[in-house]
């Protein structure tokens, strides 16, 4: 039976491919298979194929050979290349290693997988990708560049991507801000957890950097509705704080109390100019596709 | 009424209590969750949990009915039907009658006598319903207490004594529990109160029981009776009868003694003291085994005066000696020395030893099957390992091998070890034929053993005199039985167990030059009960009694020298019920019996007694029912309790 594309973005179908080379291909091809356009083809310097000429093009892309030879009026299509650095930056600390019931992965597995499926797109795209992972330090660094074994090191190095420790998002984003020399787009990806005061304020440096970002916000479903329905000892990831209720008696408050937080950050990056969007372990990718594809088309 | 055969097991009911003390102990504990952030979770009160009380109440429950299904269902339970009552509305006095048939009663009009004092009885007792059980090693007939007094009176014109010896125990149990309680019970004992049958082990008759013991009278006439008889073979074709009898009278008596069978008639006197035995030998020529009496006069008690036996050649024991190479002397020297010993004619031993010796290429799992015990007399160096496996083999089926080391000893050890026949540890050699003038003596014989009995007492001095010049070494295992030991403890004979069979492993040669055992008196003796211990001579002749005989088989009615599945068999009446010694039943006898609980008391645990009860129905398969049905219930209430409970433990980390 042939998998729907829309199958091929859903992380419980993407979480059983390992090999993040392979689950991003799929979810990528899925993705813009359902998109039945083609708007990536353009005029860079690596050629691609040819096509009929239409008239009104620009005459220099006519391949006059080809003319002389067959009388035939072709242009020549080049893969778009740009100067566009795309900078994924993630959040790989400790409580970014949470799977509940509902999920299919966990919430770092989830930022991988994204982060994989846009550097593949990325890539495919002609532009140069780059990594920082951080927690109370940066784990993963990955200079900007395109060619061949790019993707290859990137998506290694998301392989070896461990939760562990507690993030310190100010320090270590004003840190990676000084590697990013050329304009481009940042990917943040983050449960932004506990830094909702901090972290609009730390993304908006970035567009004095030239780079417009894109902040995806990664949480479980059941950082949403606590559903746990008897006794239990919540152990806080990062700072190994306790506390023992019963869900059913605090999750209204609970509730209360995260949209609260969610709003505060959505007011927050609406000031900050930062594009933001909160997805849940359990959504398709193609939320994260399409607002990359959106912000790359308004940068290029 | 319910009974229970493995009642030992109802103590582990008490095991019940476990599931209550942790059901009381439990209580609901909070399980451990990493979350990503608590900074929004506030402490909270515990919820309500009468939902939980309940189900946990069925839960456990379902585990106590479980438990205890299965604790009854080991216990064995079974339903026996009462006995239905014979007479419906009762009536107020029940007398039983508890008729002894046993062999004894035989003599002279003891037992019309006992039908009389019945019939005597049933006349004078006014009892409104009456019962009967007739016994000897057994109860015989049983009629449930009736107000049809002819149907007992019928049933005791219809019984002569058994030829066995009498068990009173299980009559006295199953009387009782005839017994209507609502009634006045009359218990009636009628025999001639032998003291071998009563004085046993009896059970309790109660307090509310009215006990009357009526003996008839025996005639006190002189009776002399055969206790046993002996045969011992006497060369190949000989054999010596041995008669032995006792004068239970109170007058010296002079008598002869036949013996009867095909083509023999033999006939001796003996004079008898009073109260005394005595023995008359006969030797006869045997060529085949034949069915012989021996027979006295008649006189009070005649079952006593015939004794049926067997006498037949002694059957031959073969004895495979593996002797693989001549010119080693100290095989062929302890060959000799065997073989001397065990063909020697002997007039205690049943048996006859033919021994073989065995060249390197007959040593083979085929040849040895045929063998009754194989010797390895300093030759086991010679032996492949595939020969060690065929020894091994043939005493895994039950036989008996001796083992005896030689100069080779080194290899003869470490075979037996690699091979698994010997447990013990191989340490090395103890002396030299140089140290004479220092020999080792042995000091201990497994007192356990059927060497301990030959030379128990002062018989043992001439073997502990033995000169040991050198042995083997061996760090005994606790696997390994030491039958003889040095004065230093360590073994100088052990037993070695192999599957069914027995090796029997010598730790110095039977050789001069090891050891002046073969020189000695005590060696003969020693090589033939060695070799006897393992062997079982009892399996070629058994001398039953009738009472055992009729549990081995039904075909034995009378007594008389059988041959069954190809043994013979010798049955005969018991010499106890010889004996005319009578128990106090005026003191001694009461008091015994209302000192003692039922057998039904002391074990309820036991099946009923024959004839005791009605139809028996095991209950266990329905508690194994029930016990499936409380595990699936369980399962399901369990299922449902994970089913309610959000996995919060599922995918999160184990804190």
């Amino acid at each position: 039976m042939a998998v729907a594309y829309k199958d091929l973005l859903d992380p419980a179908h993407l979480t059983r491919i390992e090999n993040y080379s392979l689950m991003a291909k799929a979810a990528v091809e899925g993705f813009l298979s359902g998109m039945h356009r083609s708007i990536f083809h353009g005029f860079g310097t690596e050629f691609l194929q040819y096509r009929n000429y239409v008239p009104g093009e620009d005459l220099k892309y006519l391949d006059w050979k080809v003319y002389a030879k067959r009388d035939e009026l072709v242009t020549k299509v080049f893969q778009e290349e740009t100067s566009m650095n795309c900078y994924f930056v993630i959040d790989a600390s400790a409580s970014h290693h949470y799977q509940g019931d509902r999920a299919a992965c966990s919430k770092l597995r989830y930022a991988c997988m994204i982060a994989a499926s846009l550097a593949y797109l990325a890539t495919r795209q002609g532009d140069n990708i780059s990594l920082f992972a951080y927690q109370d330090s940066i784990v993963e660094a990955l200079e900007p560049g395109h060619r061949n074994g790019q993707l290859h090191r990137f998506l290694q190095a998301l392989t070896r991507l461990q939760p562990t420790g507690s993030a310190n998002h100010e320090k270590l984003l004003k840190s990676i801000t000084h590697h990013m020399r050329s304009r481009g787009l940042v990917v943040y990806l983050s449960d932004m957890l506990e830094a909702e005061d901090t972290l609009p304020r730390m993304l908006q440096n970035l567009n004095l950097q030239h780079c417009d970002c894109l902040a995806l916000q990664i949480l479980d479903p059941d950082e949403r509705d606590l559903p746990h329905g008897y006794p239990i000892r919540y152990i806080d990831s990062e700072t190994n704080q306790e506390v023992t209720t019963f869900a059913d008696s605090v999750r209204g408050d609970y509730q209360e109390a995260m949209d609260k937080f969610m709003g505060d950050l959505k007011r927050g990056f609406r000031r900050a100019q930062v594009d933001y969007k909160p997805l849940l372990t359990t959504d398709h990718l193609g939320h994260a596709l399409s607002q990359y594809l959106h912000h790359r088309e308004s940068i290029v | 009424m319910l009974n229970f055969t493995n009642s030992l097991f109802l103590f582990a009911l008490a095991g019940l209590a476990v599931p209550i003390l942790l059901h009381l102990i439990n209580r609901e504990l909070a399980v451990n969750l990493k979350f990503p952030s608590i900074r929004f979770i506030h402490r909270s009160q515990m919820p309500r949990k009468e939902k939980r009380k309940l189900r946990d109440l069925l839960l456990l429950l379902l585990r106590m009915c479980l438990y205890a299904a299965v604790v009854l269902a080991f216990a064995k339970p079974v339903w026996v039907e009462p006995i239905p009552e014979v007479v419906a509305g009762g009536s107020s006095q029940q007398t039983i009658y508890v008729v002894d048939a046993s062999s004894s009663m035989s003599r002279g009009s003891a037992w019309a006598n006992a039908v009389n004092a019945v019939q005597r009885d049933m006349t004078e007792d006014d009892a409104q319903e009456r019962g009967l059980i007739v016994f000897a090693d057994r109860v015989l007939t049983q009629i449930q207490p009736t107000t049809d007094g002819d149907s007992l009176e019928s049933a005791l014109q219809g019984i002569t004594p058994a030829f066995t010896a009498g068990n009173p125990g299980t009559a006295l149990d199953t009387a009782v529990r005839l017994f209507r309680p609502e009634t006045d019970q009359r218990l009636v004992l009628v025999s001639d109160f032998q003291e071998t049958d009563w004085q046993r082990d009896l059970p309790g008759v109660p307090e509310n029981v009215e006990m009357v013991f009526l003996a008839p009278s025996v005639s006190d006439a002189s009776n002399i009776g055969i206790v046993n008889v002996n045969t011992v073979p006497v060369g190949k074709n000989q054999a010596r009868v041995l008669v032995s009898l006792r004068n239970f009278g109170e007058d010296s008596e002079t008598l002869n003694v036949t013996l009867n069978g095909e083509g023999i008639s033999e006939e001796k006197q003996i004079n008898l003291p009073a109260g005394q035995s005595g023995n008359l030998t006969f030797l006869l020529d045997v060529e085949e085994a034949i069915a012989l009496s021996a027979n006295i006069p008649a006189d009070s008690y005649n079952r006593d005066n015939v004794w049926h036996f067997w006498v037949a050649p002694p059957p031959v024991v073969r004895v495979y000696a593996f002797l693989p190479n001549l010119d080693e002397p100290q095989a062929v020297n302890a060959f000799y020395f065997l073989q001397t010993a065990l063909e020697v004619e002997s007039e205690t031993d049943w048996v006859r030893f033919e021994v073989t010796a065995l060249d390197r290429g007959f040593f083979e799992a085929s040849l040895l099957e045929e063998a009754d015990v194989v010797i390895v007399p300093a030759a086991g160096s010679y032996l492949r390992d595939d020969q060690w496996e065929d020894l091994k083999a043939y005493l895994n089926l039950g036989r008996t091998a001796l083992l005896l080391p030689g100069e080779g000893f080194p290899k003869h050890f470490r075979a037996l070890e690699k091979n698994d026949i010997m447990q013990s540890r191989f340490l090395g050699l103890a002396g030299n034929t140089n140290e004479r003038q220092l020999p080792y003596h042995l000091n201990y014989i497994n007192p356990s053993s059927r060497l301990a009995q030959t030379f128990g007492d002062g018989a043992g001095k001439d073997l502990f005199l033995v000169n040991v010049y050198r042995y083997v070494r061996l760090q005994a295992s606790s696997e390994d039985t030491v039958l003889m030991a040095f004065e230093n403890g360590e073994p100088a004979l052990l037993s070695l167990a192999v599957g069914q069979g027995t090796a029997y492993a010598a730790t110095f040669a039977f050789d001069p030059s090891w050891t002046d055992l073969p020189l000695r008196n005590s060696f003969l003796p020693l090589v033939r009960e060695l070799v006897q211990e393992g062997f079982d001579t009892d399996r070629l002749r058994n001398k039953l009694f009738m009472e055992e005989a009729l549990g081995l088989s039904d075909s034995v009615e009378v007594p008389g020298a059988l041959e069954l599945d190809g043994q013979f068999v010798e049955v005969n009446v018991n010499p106890s019920e010889s004996v005319s010694g009578r128990v106090d039943t005026e003191q001694w006898l009461p008091a015994l019996l209302s000192q003692k609980p039922l057998y039904a008391k002391a074990s309820s645990s036991s099946a009923p007694l024959p004839g005791a009860g009605g139809v028996e129905t095991p209950l266990w398969p329905w508690l194994l029912m029930i016990a499936l049905l409380c595990l699936f219930l369980e399962s399901l209430v369990t299922g449902m309790k994970d089913t309610l409970q959000p996995s919060a433990m599922g995918k999160a980390d184990p804190a």
